[in-house]
């Protein structure tokens, strides 16, 4: 059953067109990535779907109500991780917790009890009578998440939450993400890490310059980049009648020469049967392997196939 | 109103613990007001003058009465005590401004017709020992006239020489040089007069820190948060600008009492009228605040243009240099600081109620068309893409 609809969504500014005609649906119980470089529309996207920003056209539902007609039972089952460290420095993590989740209603006993569960949560319940301005990056990052969770919504939308922190918090942020899913919140999770998205997403939309250009599980999109594999060979002498005999091969889409032909980059098609004919073309011309490499088809070589252009090219 | 009254609450606890802010809003008007106040103040405060009479003799008692006479009030405040060293004390520890000892032989020397003195010691303030001084030597240059007199003339001279007071008003006359006379405030006292320039400039930073907080808080997207949640987004921005309202109120009520019971400002009794003007101001001031917030992009422009324009207001309309805004002319009425100062000092000089309310209205409307821009331009200072 989809939480999130998402049918025909447009915005526009003036004559600019961020978001084109955006449909897809997210079941309950999903961590949905969004996966797009910077501008997107990855965040304007979010934005309209938390009623930040208005809609040009087309309709976004959460749990059936209407964001255009009902913004306020949307806001009601959603809570969001803004991209910015949206927290108070002047207050303590408490109070910045307790403050978020007094305006989504909470009040008395069940206040203050998810308050500390939220805290706990995060792992800042021992910091919760600091104040931000004495956490690391992470830990802000981590209380930025606490104040979106204390009414425990059914949707989760997490506008690029690992962006400049530490490893380590990162991976905290991510098995957060993971846990909030398994009590039970959907997820929505932008980011232009595809390493992330590939990590905890079940499903992925690929977006570039508003439009989705792909959208499924991550099985389904790697289907979509084929059976292309990339293999690496790095050999002890450069042999131009090698490299020509390998780039004859039927099942070699392209070959890169590099390092004077030393390194020699090639695409292929079914690579474990290829593998042993290239690697007798080596052999015949007594040409010594020095490395291999097999590099699998990912959401990266997907996006750069669907769009010519890397991830996280500006 | 939930929403309004916890957005407000925590505005209010983010505020209170920003320490240097507070000291700029609550501190520095005092400040300033204490030191225009009191080097252009031409009024001296009644000095203590700690007095031991060791005379036992029949002048004891005129010398007594003329210590308690109603007229050297307004100049010296004469506490008695019971030998020389505490005078000593007194003055040397600060609790007087200036001693007077009366030798135990001056009623005899009186009666012998011979000329006295008093022995006097000098406290830490020139002026007042210059006022007290004047006093004591006033009084002592009568009665060694009326001892000569008894001298010359006999014991009939000398009926009522203890007991007359001359006028204390007339002894003494001390102002500074460089203050000018009263007028240069008007009918009120300097003290009063900048009591009131920076009551009115001050009241209206209050007002600036709600729209800081307005456009820091969309800055730091914590604006935008609360743009998501499921409540009046109105009631939020309401709240936000209120709790900045919350510390002009309490600012007033900080610089009223503080220069009413430390400095004794008189603010002329009139507290609901007072509290109307400051509402006032507090209203016009936020409203231009959030309006030059809607045309700046940062904190910093937004700062600068209402610093600009603030301390423009408060110097043509007389805030720095007493009594500029009678040679401006029309200028200097064309701002929120003259009619605020004017309907303040007109309580505090008891002007006529009409003269009053009249100025009040003018800021009122001052208030209401500066609050209408500031609605109108408000989605520009808190929304991300309006």
């Amino acid at each position: 059953m989809s939480l999130v609809t998402f049918k025909d969504v447009v915005k526009k500014y003036d004559s600019t067109i961020t978001v084109n005609h955006l449909t897809f649906d997210i079941g309950e119980g999903e961590i949905f990535g969004l996966l797009g470089p910077n501008g997107a529309g990855k965040s304007t996207s979010i934005h309209m779907l938390s009623g930040l920003l208005p809609l040009s056209g087309g309709e976004i539902t959460v749990g059936g109500h209407s964001i255009r007609k009902q913004p306020l039972e949307v806001k009601r089952l959603i809570g969001l991780v803004p991209q910015e460290l949206a927290i108070y420095d002047m207050l303590t993590a408490w109070e910045n917790v307790s403050f978020f989740a007094k305006l989504y209603g909470l009040r008395g006993k069940l206040l203050k009890e998810r308050v500390e569960e939220s805290l706990q949560f995060v792992g800042l319940l021992e910091r919760a009578k600091d104040k931000p301005s004495t956490f690391s990056g992470g830990m802000k990052r981590r209380l930025n998440i606490a104040c979106a969770i204390t009414h425990r919504p059914k949707l989760i939308i997490m506008d690029e939450p690992t962006v400049g922190i530490d490893p380590q918090s990162r991976n905290h942020i991510l098995d957060s993400v993971r846990e909030l899913n398994r009590l039970g919140s959907a997820i929505i999770y932008t980011s232009h890490y595809m390493e992330e998205v590939d990590a905890i997403c079940s499903r992925i939309g690929i977006v570039d310059k508003g439009k989705l250009i792909a959208c499924g599980s991550k099985e389904q999109l790697r289907q979509q980049v084929g059976q292309e594999e990339r293999i690496i060979f790095e050999v002890d002498q450069a042999h131009q009648a090698a490299a020509k005999e390998m780039g004859e091969h039927p099942a070699v889409k392209q070959i890169d020469e590099q390092d004077g032909q030393r390194r020699l980059e090639v695409t292929v098609k079914d690579s474990p049967s290829v593998l042993q004919d290239l690697l007798f073309i080596l052999q015949k011309h007594g040409i010594s392997l020095r490395q291999l490499t097999r590099v699998e088809p990912n959401l990266e070589s997907l996006f750069l196939q669907l769009t010519g252009r890397s991830l996280r090219d500006e | 109103m939930r929403t309004w009254w916890i957005t407000l609450t925590y505005e209010w606890i983010k505020m209170s613990r920003m320490h240097a802010l507070l000291v700029v809003l609550a501190a520095l008007p005092l400040l300033l007001i204490y030191l225009l106040g009191s080097a252009f103040d031409s009024e001296i405060k009644p000095a203590k003058v700690a007095v031991y009479n060791a005379d036992q003799g029949a002048m004891r008692e005129g010398v007594d009465a003329f210590w308690q006479g109603a007229d050297i009030l307004p100049y010296v405040r004469p506490a008695v005590l019971s030998s020389e060293a505490r005078v000593r004390e007194a003055v040397q520890g600060g609790t007087a401004d200036y001693g007077v000892i009366i030798p135990a032989d001056y009623s005899d020397k009186l009666a012998a017709g011979e000329s006295v003195s008093w022995h006097t010691f000098d406290g830490h303030d020139g002026r007042k020992n210059i006022a007290a001084h004047s006093i004591v030597r006033s009084y002592l240059s009568q009665v060694n006239m009326k001892a000569a007199a008894f001298k010359v003339l006999g014991p009939e001279s000398l009926s009522g020489l203890e007991s007359r007071h001359t006028d204390a008003a007339a002894l003494v006359k001390v102002q500074t040089l460089g203050g000018g006379s009263d007028q240069s405030f008007g009918s009120i006292s300097a003290i009063q007069y900048y009591s009131v320039a920076y009551l009115v400039m001050f009241l209206q930073y209050g007002g600036m820190t709600g729209a800081i907080s307005l456009l820091r808080q969309k800055r730091e997207g914590t604006l935008q948060r609360l743009y998501g949640i499921p409540a009046s987004f109105s009631a939020v921005v309401a709240g936000i600008i209120s709790g900045a309202a919350l510390l002009g109120v309490m600012q007033t009520i900080i610089i009223i009492v503080f220069t009413k019971y430390v400095y004794g400002v008189d603010w002329g009794g009139a507290y609901w009228g007072i509290a109307l003007i400051s509402l006032l101001t507090i209203i016009a001031g936020s409203g231009l605040a959030l309006t030059i917030a809607s045309f700046a992009n940062t904190v910093k422009t937004m700062q600068t243009l209402f610093n600009t324009m603030l301390f423009s207001m408060t110097f043509v309309s007389g805030g720095m240099i007493a009594m500029i805004q009678n040679k401006l002319g029309l200028i200097s009425k064309l701002n929120i600081n003259f009619w605020a100062n004017a309907a303040l000092r007109g309580l505090m000089d008891g002007s006529s109620r009409v003269l009053v309310w009249q100025n009040i209205g003018i800021l009122a409307a001052i208030a209401a068309v500066l609050a209408i821009f500031a609605i109108i331009r408000l989605p520009k200072v808190v929304k991300q893409h309006a």
